[in-house]
């Protein structure tokens, strides 16, 4: 079942605390482990963040702290309205994933993310899109995802997404992350940038190089998400198409009309003389 | 004659390059052909061949718009070129996007998988019918003469049904067109200021019902410098007069979506997506605009200057919108490969060997302009 409006009452999240991340990479490992998702040859064409055709999660580097990269599961994600053959779903569990079965390989998911996450098998004759599931099929069977089991250090955890803010505000409010006292910044990543996300972030420097909305980069509301704000655009069309059709129906009309008239009066002149 | 000749054994050469880039295309995939990357996923083909050639293939309907519709007979003789220009237009542009999309095999999908909140669905769905239409409406054409002749009763039935045919186009027209500009609509946070806007959907059609307008003044000037003919230039500066109102129409919205976003200080901060746009801006909207408001409008010089012009300006800006903005926030550059871009011309070239076929074929222009026999 995909999920409509909104986190449902069974919708999970990842909480990635980077104050507890050291960057030993065994989420990297186990995703890799897990999914099989191949070689690790950087291809010509991959991005230098390390996510690629063939891994769905890597470690970045942001002013000497380690941060985790993964697809972070919008609530109402931009994929999902993009896609013009509807291969990316929103799952009731929280996870966005993706039907190779129907991809076309357009790749405007890639254009539409505001996260910049989906990338491309670019090397393979028959080529699909790539990123994180949260371990879809694992959550089905009742297990975690394989990342936040793999952390040894706590630093990716897994739970209800209501669990996961509640602990966030906790963590938050006490300035201390559960081993250490720190100086978050006093914010959730992902709470509601674009709608939300399912992986949130607790951070002590700022994260807009994951992609979050920068303040005082565009001016749009910030709270937007992506698909909102191609639905008020997207609704424009079909009263577009109304207007146009209904008004060159009616010139067409209108100028028959008259066009017969005229006609009709110079067949009376005709007659007449 | 001796030009025409030599331009298109150029365009040959070009499609025979094209043809077997294209090959290596099929046989060891998109990464192998192409310069696109995870962090600029839009090349050439999409963009330039498939986005911007539809943007140039408006004449077709606007002219459709102004004869059949509207009735202003005046231009009546720019009706055929336009279908055609518009036919061919549609037709690389798909044929583009066939060569772009990583599993070609699946074109259909999106008629058994429907998005409809998708604007890309609605692109595809549209051009594809839209494309039909061109078709259809080129079938009285080439059903007049030659080795299609027998079937001229069904030309002459689409003749009657040409209003409601011309209508619907012009429907969908305006429905794709619309959102081929709302497809960066998403991307507020990774399209640079200057391009992005919440009414690109607007900007881009009324940006390529201008640069359409100009394609078609541009296409009648070449032919008729090609053939030896002689242009009718005071209908044709009528129809560059009716793009420079679009493209007019064009820089007001712009500049009222600059303002509204406060964007003005970005374009004159220094950087160098700023010098572009201007640039852009001047190729696209002030030269013909200049051509046109000055006496030079009334010589074929000036008219194809403020033609090409525009043309450029139009393929800038599209290039600028799904390429170029996207370069300081994916921290990525792109140029098109060697393949890439002998796949892209060779598209356009085809198209262009196909133009000429038809035009000395078939009655385009009011008398088709015969090949003599020695050349």
């Amino acid at each position: 079942m995909s999920a409509k409006h909104g986190p449902g009452a069974n919708a999970m999240a990842i909480l990635t605390d980077v104050t507890r991340c050291v960057g030993c990479e065994k989420c990297v490992m186990a995703c890799e482990r897990t999914w099989n998702t191949g070689d690790t040859i950087p291809s010509v064409h991959a991005a230098p963040d390390g996510l690629s055709g063939n891994r769905w999660t890597s470690i970045v580097k942001i002013k000497d702290r380690f941060v985790r990269k993964q697809c972070l599961h919008c609530v109402d994600p931009s994929c999902v309205a993009a896609c013009p053959v509807h291969a990316f779903y929103k799952m009731e569990n929280g996870a966005v994933i993706y039907k190779a079965g129907k991809c076309i390989g357009c790749r405007y998911c890639m254009i539409a993310c505001p996260y910049s996450i989906p990338r491309y098998d670019w090397d393979e004759p028959k080529p699909f899109v790539q990123k994180c599931k949260m371990c879809y099929e694992r959550l089905l069977e009742g297990q975690r995802p394989a990342c936040t089991q793999a952390c040894p250090y706590g630093a990716t955890i897994f739970g209800t997404r209501t669990e996961m803010i509640a602990e966030a505000h906790k963590r938050l409010k006490a300035r201390h992350n559960g081993v250490e006292a720190v100086s978050y910044i006093d914010k959730i990543w992902g709470l509601h940038e674009y709608g939300g996300t399912s992986v949130m972030y607790l951070s002590d420097v700022n994260l807009y190089e994951l992609g979050f909305p920068t303040p005082g980069k565009v001016s749009a509301p910030y709270d937007s998400i992506p698909g909102h704000y191609s639905h008020p655009v997207a609704l424009q069309t079909p009263f577009l198409a109304a207007t146009v059709f209904g008004s060159l129906a009616g010139i067409t009309w209108i100028i028959n009309r008259r066009m017969a008239a005229a006609e009709q009066k110079q067949k009376e002149k005709d007659q007449d003389y | 004659m001796k030009r025409l000749m030599i331009l298109k054994s150029v365009l040959i050469v070009i499609a025979i390059f094209g043809l077997i880039a294209c090959i290596g295309r099929f046989a060891f995939g998109l990464g192998a052909a192409t310069a696109v990357s995870d962090q600029i996923p839009w090349g050439q083909w999409k963009v330039l061949n498939m986005i911007a050639g539809a943007a140039l293939g408006t004449c077709g309907f606007v002219t459709a718009l102004i004869v059949v519709v509207l009735r202003f007979e005046r231009f009546e003789p720019l009706l055929r070129p336009a279908t055609l220009i518009a036919f061919l237009g549609y037709g690389s542009s798909c044929f583009a996007l066939l060569l772009d999309i990583g599993l070609p095999w699946r074109i259909y999908h999106p008629f058994i998988y429907p998005n409809i909140h998708s604007f890309l669905f609605e692109v595809s769905v549209c051009v594809t019918f839209y494309f039909t239409i061109t078709a259809i409406e080129m079938i009285p054409i080439v059903t007049e003469r030659g080795i299609l002749h027998k079937f001229h009763n069904l030309g002459h039935k689409i003749h009657h049904f040409v209003v409601p045919i011309v209508i619907i186009g012009i429907t969908l027209s305006s429905m794709h067109h619309t959102s081929l500009g709302a497809l960066f609509v998403p991307s507020p946070e990774r399209l640079h200021p200057i391009w992005y806007s919440p009414w690109l959907n607007w900007i881009f059609i009324i940006s390529a019902m201008g640069a359409g307008m100009m394609t078609l003044v541009w296409v009648c000037l070449t032919v008729a410098g090609l053939y030896n003919r002689k242009a009718d230039l005071r209908l044709l500066q009528a129809a560059a007069f009716i793009s420079v109102f679009f493209l007019c129409f064009y820089a007001a919205i712009k500049a009222v979506d600059l303002s509204a976003r406060n964007v003005w200080p970005i374009i004159f901060s220094g950087q160098w997506e700023g010098v572009v746009f201007i640039i852009e801006s001047l190729l696209l909207v002030a030269v013909p605009v200049a051509v046109m408001i000055s006496p030079a409008r009334r010589t074929s010089a000036g008219l194809l200057v403020a033609s090409v012009s525009a043309i450029i300006g139009l393929v800038m800006n599209r290039l600028n919108v799904g390429i170029v903005g996207f370069f300081r926030t994916a921290g990525a550059t792109y140029f098109p490969s060697i393949g890439e871009l002998f796949i892209g011309l060779g598209v356009m070239a085809g198209a262009a060997l196909l133009f000429f076929v038809i035009v000395e074929n078939y009655e385009i222009y009011d008398k088709p302009p015969v090949l003599p026999k020695e050349v």
